[in-house]
């Protein structure tokens, strides 16, 4: 553990009863880094999230900030919630209905004995600072969903805590208001050099907003890295299919060379490609290309197929080409609309992950 | 007879008061505890309602009779208020913690989290939510405490009538015109508690 790193959770392992949720999740967070909990639900990250502010009771391991223990089984240590000094945005955000946006801000300053004339001056610094200050006076149920929002995440700062604990902090958010946002609160996030985990099940929110990103599954740390790297370099089948628009098609492992590998593909195409399984020659495997890896090609070469294009559909920015390839539909963006019928596809080499 | 109106109405709205004050109390102290003790205490507070009033009233009396430093309260209103909120605890429980299940568990969450103990965030926040389940709580009590005769029968001496035992002892020595005047008080008083429960913010409907 380096004196850099601000939150430290080691082994951590949680039940609900006989159900375990987290079964030993160890990581780090750096001081003024964004590490997002990224997984399909019911994968642990918001126990995760929860059980490292206190509102849930692990079994084992331990968690520690700024190098003091909060929680550790072996010893016996486990500081209530309210003495951790964390902040947390709730996906609902959880303000309180009966205390106006000022009120809420100010609870915290309150509870920590901050003279007035301070809590008035800190409470407007932190509301001017995320463009609320005329707000102060309303009650939560008279703003936005993003007002309400942002006065969360005010309350969660007003007491300088040392690491920000976000629980799906855009999902209450429309489509299009959660892509301004996201903007918004990772610039606030790295402008304010705040150290935040952030708990999301969308994987383009946690590629955009975090610097890492830790992907569970079944209560364990499937992969860690940064978002280039989850993307770019999955190392297991789960992680390539959570983490993009893929292709996926089932076959058999034809022939190894080195690093690459032939499936041959149970809709009839063979095609080389990256091996990341162990499985040898005649062997269950799968390919999995990025939607966005795929291409239309004019004739025919290495990894091509000439496939019947059934329909191209427009996105606005792109076009998503949809082909039949034995049972499997396979989809590839490109610029231009294309009428249907036999097309050449090339699934690049180099982009196609054989698990 | 003015007397047996007063102390109803004493009974009634500061006994009311009292007693869902109480109630409030071993409703936040179980309140969304898992243990085992919490799960005792629900189904404990049943028990008063699960003999008739009467000899719930009965094991008050011998209370106040045998327990040494009771005694001297044993012919006042205080021990006619415990009987009756003992034998009214299940009810008052309920109503106090389905108003207490109404409050999201993340906004007493948020308040643990900005640093408040239980104890603050039950004052702070879980509280003044549940103001309005609260003043419907007492309203129900009220009505009850205000016409409930039978818990303290054994409790009932001079000094510490109410309105209903006086009704039932009035019809038996058939001074009828008296008892409809005292119903029709008891009704009025009843009315009034539903105007002032009204006035306070309680809805009855949407």
């Amino acid at each position: 553990m380096t004196d850099k790193t601000i939150l430290s959770v080691d082994n951590l392992a949680l039940s609900y009863g006989s159900n375990p949720i987290l079964k030993g999740v160890s990581m780090q967070l750096r001081r003024g880094e964004v590490v997002s909990l990224l997984g399909p639900s019911g994968s642990g990250k918001t126990t995760l999230l929860r059980a490292v502010a206190g509102l849930e009771q692990p079994h084992h391991g331990s968690v520690s900030i700024a190098g003091r223990a909060i929680y550790d089984a072996a010893a016996g240590i486990d500081i209530p919630a309210e003495k951790r000094d964390l902040g947390l945005v709730f996906q609902s955000y959880a303000l309180w209905p009966h205390k106006t946006v000022f009120d809420n801000v100010a609870y915290p300053l309150k509870l920590r004995k901050v003279g007035q004339n301070e809590i008035t001056q800190r409470v407007h610094a932190a509301l001017k600072n995320l463009g609320l200050d005329h707000l102060a006076e309303r009650y939560p149920h008279q703003l936005s969903g993003g007002q309400q929002q942002r006065v969360s995440i005010a309350r969660a700062l007003v007491y300088n805590p040392p690491v920000i604990l976000l629980d799906e902090p855009l999902s209450n958010l429309d489509a299009k208001m959660r892509e301004e946002a996201r903007a918004w609160l990772r610039n606030l996030i790295v402008e304010m050099q705040l150290s935040a985990l952030v708990v999301t099940h969308d994987q383009s929110e946690a590629m955009a907003m975090s610097d890492r990103i830790l992907l569970l599954n079944g209560g364990v740390i499937e992969q860690q890295g940064t978002p280039t790297e989850m993307y770019g370099q999955p190392q297991t089948y789960f992680v390539a299919d959570f983490m993009g628009s893929n292709n996926i098609m089932n076959g058999r492992i034809g022939d190894i060379k080195g690093g690459e590998a032939r499936i041959d593909l149970d809709n009839g195409i063979s095609v080389w490609g990256l091996r990341r399984t162990n499985a040898a020659i005649g062997h269950e495997a799968k390919a999995v290309i990025r939607v966005e890896q795929a291409r239309l090609a004019d004739a025919g070469g290495h990894n091509r197929a000439e496939l019947d294009l059934a329909t191209s559909m427009f996105l606005g920015d792109r076009y998503e080409y949809v082909f039949h390839a034995g049972p499997d539909l396979l989809r590839a963006w490109g610029k231009g609309h294309e009428a249907p019928g036999r097309r050449w596809l090339e699934l690049p080499a180099d982009a196609v992950w054989i698990f | 007879m003015i007397r047996s109106i007063i102390n109803s109405i004493l009974i009634g709205t500061l006994g009311g008061a009292l007693a869902v004050g109480c109630y409030l109390a071993v409703g936040l102290a179980t309140h969304r505890q898992n243990d085992g003790l919490s799960r005792l205490v629900d189904y404990i507070v049943l028990t008063p309602r699960a003999v008739p009033g009467l000899m719930a009233g009965l094991a008050v009396f011998w209370v106040f009779l045998f327990v040494p430093f009771l005694a001297p309260a044993r012919s006042t209103l205080f021990s006619v208020w415990f009987a009756y909120a003992v034998v009214w605890l299940a009810y008052g429980m309920r109503l106090i913690q389905s108003a207490l299940m109404q409050v999201g568990p993340e906004l007493e969450e948020a308040g643990r989290l900005v640093g408040a103990s239980r104890a603050r965030v039950s004052r702070d926040i879980t509280v003044p939510l549940i103001r309005n389940g609260l003043l419907g709580a007492w309203l129900l009590v009220f009505m009850i405490f205000e016409r409930e005769y039978s818990t303290g029968v054994y409790l009932l001496s001079p000094g510490t009538e109410v309105i209903g035992a006086q009704i039932v002892s009035l019809w038996a020595s058939g001074a009828v015109d008296v008892v409809a005047a005292l119903s029709l008080i008891n009704m009025a008083l009843v009315g009034i508690g539903l105007a002032v429960a009204l006035r306070f913010g309680v809805k009855l409907h949407d």
